[in-house]
């Protein structure tokens, strides 16, 4: 079976909701769920309102921006680390930096409060893993395959032989901490090598090298994937 | 194999992380809370604090109104025992008046025996007796001239001509300062007239205790002029102001405790402003009480006072203090803010003590438990969901809940007695025991109740005891 590159697109089911915000629903070949939802219009004042109450340490202030921001700091740790209760970890952590830091936030220079907020939160957010990653590094010296990447379950509903974004982030996930951190860094983010070993307190040439073998694993991966998906 | 190349491996991985959402749950506020509260915590509101820090000012000030109205002695009924302590304490200062009277005159009688020495004893004279005797020559003047009144009997006009006849004897000037005037007339103390006018009244005597002091006093040779008044009703009396007897005391106490027991029953009626918040929220309207008030005292200082008071209650809550019932459609939305406006009825009972119970006028304070019975439930609810987008929702509910118990009452006010009714002013602050309403949300309250009362008297009928 040949990977064509082809990626399934989600079916866009268009809602329209108080005739203000277009909100966009994508069914997954999995199952229907909400995978994006692009709010064309958010209370910027609300937003206003929520930052200066987390800057007076309002714990309802606090609560209002877990709840807008927590699907957003989940997506972003959930690509760094392979266990469920690290990405709770690092994203209470993420958080709690946020909301210890949130008074630095210059909330007048930027129009788009939200963006900016997301902005300066993925900042933190990539920190925290990098930071993680740093703690534990020394306990994740192989960078070989896991072994579960040697039979690879596959967990689709159904047998389309295409790759969803799922399955590549999944791919992605059971890479090694150091392969992960780095083909994150790199590709995900866009730190060029020598931030990245600056980062890591690695050196240029681990941080090129970690990247190919990252590629590499991720390449094994994804054609056992497909594999499988053939077979089944 | 397919020709995957890392161009497009990088451009795939991009996409999925920007398109890709986790299936995992977002992890629950609570443990983020918790560790907030730990590294991050909360300063205590001041706004919680205000209440408690008015409601001890009032008691303060009801408790130092009560402290100087019972210094001074005025307004504030004091207990028998008290009573009693200020007797016998009234009683030693009037044994040493007499004393230091006594004594005073005697240097008179002996200043005015010799009237060389007149000067000599006169500038001898302590401040204290001095005085003393001053005070007391005003009693004996005025006792002189009731005693000139009085003078139809031969003796008493002898004994007048006595005292003439030894202020002639004497030689001495005679003015009309109180050490003369005291000679003068203590020198008719020595004679045996009066003695025999204190004997004659002996029985008198013998039923007044001003004149036991007196007697204790063995051989004294002052005067109890006032017991003279009390027992000689031909006198001026009015001389006297603090001649009441205990007995006409006791009996006034007795009027008025039997005047209190006649009114142990209050009906009244309440109305008032009330402001509710939860957990420090703010919200401009005001909402009121209306009711009726019912009392029973049980004494002077204590009562038990019990209402029905429909109270229309405005408040705001903040979302983490609004907890609906499990599988109301607020669990899929994250509450802003909840706007409430409720109608239910308030059953309070309270245990009052009076710190100041005057005739006129009461400073009280009182504590107890008020049970909430709903009737409406509006709310108003602000709220997002999960992707940030903004809703608001209105919903009316007719409830009949009952929450038993579920607020605390601390009041302090202030009543004016009016004959059979009275007027007054209740400042009060009512604190959550425990959630109430649909989101059981921590309810507190402030405001004043304005209560106008009715004492009815009550005569009880004498039973009597059936004739066999």
């Amino acid at each position: 079976m040949q990977f064509t590159g082809k990626r399934r697109q989600p079916r866009r089911y268009g809602k329209r909701i108080d005739g203000q915000t277009l909100n966009f629903l994508y069914f997954n070949e999995d199952r229907l769920k909400i995978a994006k939802i692009f709010p064309l219009e958010i209370n910027s004042a609300k937003i206003r309102e929520c930052i200066e109450g987390c800057c007076h340490n309002e714990r309802s202030s606090q609560k209002e921006l877990y709840g807008l921001l927590s699907g957003f700091a989940v997506k972003i740790c959930y690509r760094y680390t392979n266990k469920y209760e690290e990405v709770e970890e690092l994203v209470s952590e993420g958080f709690v930096k946020l909301f210890k830091n949130l008074e630095k936030f210059e909330i007048n220079r930027y129009p788009d409060v939200l963006s900016a907020l997301k902005g300066w939160f993925k900042r933190i957010l990539v920190n925290t893993c990098i930071d993680h990653y740093r703690k534990y590094s020394h306990l994740n010296r192989n960078h070989g395959l896991a072994e579960e990447t040697e039979n690879i379950p596959d967990r689709s509903a159904s047998g389309v032989d295409t790759l969803s974004y799922k399955e590549l982030i999944e791919s992605i996930r059971l890479l090694s901490p150091g392969y992960r951190t780095v083909f994150n860094l790199f590709v995900v983010e866009g730190l060029s090598h020598e931030e990245i070993s600056q980062q890591l307190g690695i050196t240029v040439g681990a941080s090129k090298s970690n990247l190919s073998k990252a590629r590499e694993n991720l390449k094994k991966i994804i054609q056992k994937k497909i594999q499988f998906k053939a077979y089944a | 194999m397919h020709n995957l190349d890392d161009n497009e491996l990088d451009r795939l991985s991009r996409e999925a992380a920007d398109l890709f959402e986790p299936d995992m749950a977002t992890p629950g506020w609570d443990g983020l809370q918790r560790r907030l509260d730990r590294e991050m915590p909360i300063r205590k509101d001041d706004r919680d604090r205000r209440y408690w820090l008015l409601l001890l000012l009032l008691l303060l000030v009801g408790g130092g109104s009560a402290y100087y109205f019972q210094r001074n002695g005025t307004g504030t009924t004091l207990p028998v025992a008290n009573k009693e302590a200020e007797k016998a304490a009234g009683k030693d200062r009037a044994v040493t008046a007499s004393n230091a009277g006594k004594s005073a005159t005697e240097a008179a009688v002996s200043s005015s025996a010799n009237p060389t020495s007149n000067e000599t004893a006169e500038s001898t004279k302590s401040g204290v007796a001095e005085s003393s005797a001053r005070s007391n020559t005003a009693s004996l003047q005025k006792a002189k001239q009731s005693t000139e009144i009085i003078q139809g009997t031969g003796e008493q006009h002898e004994s007048v001509n006595k005292t003439k006849a030894a202020r002639q004897k004497s030689g001495g000037r005679f003015n009309s300062d109180g050490g003369s005037l005291a000679a003068g007339y203590s020198a008719t103390n020595g004679t045996d007239d009066l003695q025999q006018m204190q004997l004659s009244k002996s029985s008198n005597r013998s039923q007044n205790p001003a004149f036991h002091i007196y007697d204790v006093e063995g051989g004294s040779r002052s005067f109890d002029f006032a017991g003279l008044q009390n027992r000689t009703p031909k006198m001026n009396v009015a001389t006297a102001p603090n001649t009441a007897t205990p007995a006409a005391s006791i009996a006034k106490k007795e009027k008025k405790a039997s005047d209190f027991a006649l009114r142990p029953f209050e009906f009244g009626i309440i109305v008032g402003p009330d402001k509710s918040q939860v957990h420090g929220t703010k919200d401009g309207q005001s909402g009121f009480n209306l009711g009726l008030s019912f009392a029973y005292n049980i004494n002077k200082r204590w009562q038990i006072n019990a209402g029905l008071i429909y109270n229309k209650k405005y408040y705001s809550a903040k979302g983490e203090d609004y907890h609906a019932p499990k599988g109301y459609w607020t669990d899929t939305v994250t509450l802003s803010m909840v706007n409430a406006s409720c109608l239910m009825w308030d059953l309070p009972i309270n245990v009052r003590y009076n710190i100041v119970a005057n005739k006129n006028y009461s400073i009280f304070a009182s504590a107890g438990i008020s049970s909430y019975f709903m009737r409406t439930e509006d709310y108003g609810y602000h709220y997002y969901y999960y992707t940030g987008q903004y809703g608001y929702r209105y919903k009316s509910t007719p409830t009949h809940d009952a929450y038993w118990m579920s607020v605390g009452n601390l009041s302090a006010g202030y009543e004016q007695n009016l004959g059979s009714f009275s007027v007054q002013a209740e400042p009060y602050v009512k604190f959550a025991l425990r959630g109430v309403g649909m989101g059981k949300v921590d309810l507190n309250s402030y405001g004043m109740n304005i209560g106008l009362k009715y004492k009815p008297s009550w005569s009880l009928k004498k039973t009597h005891p059936r004739k066999n």
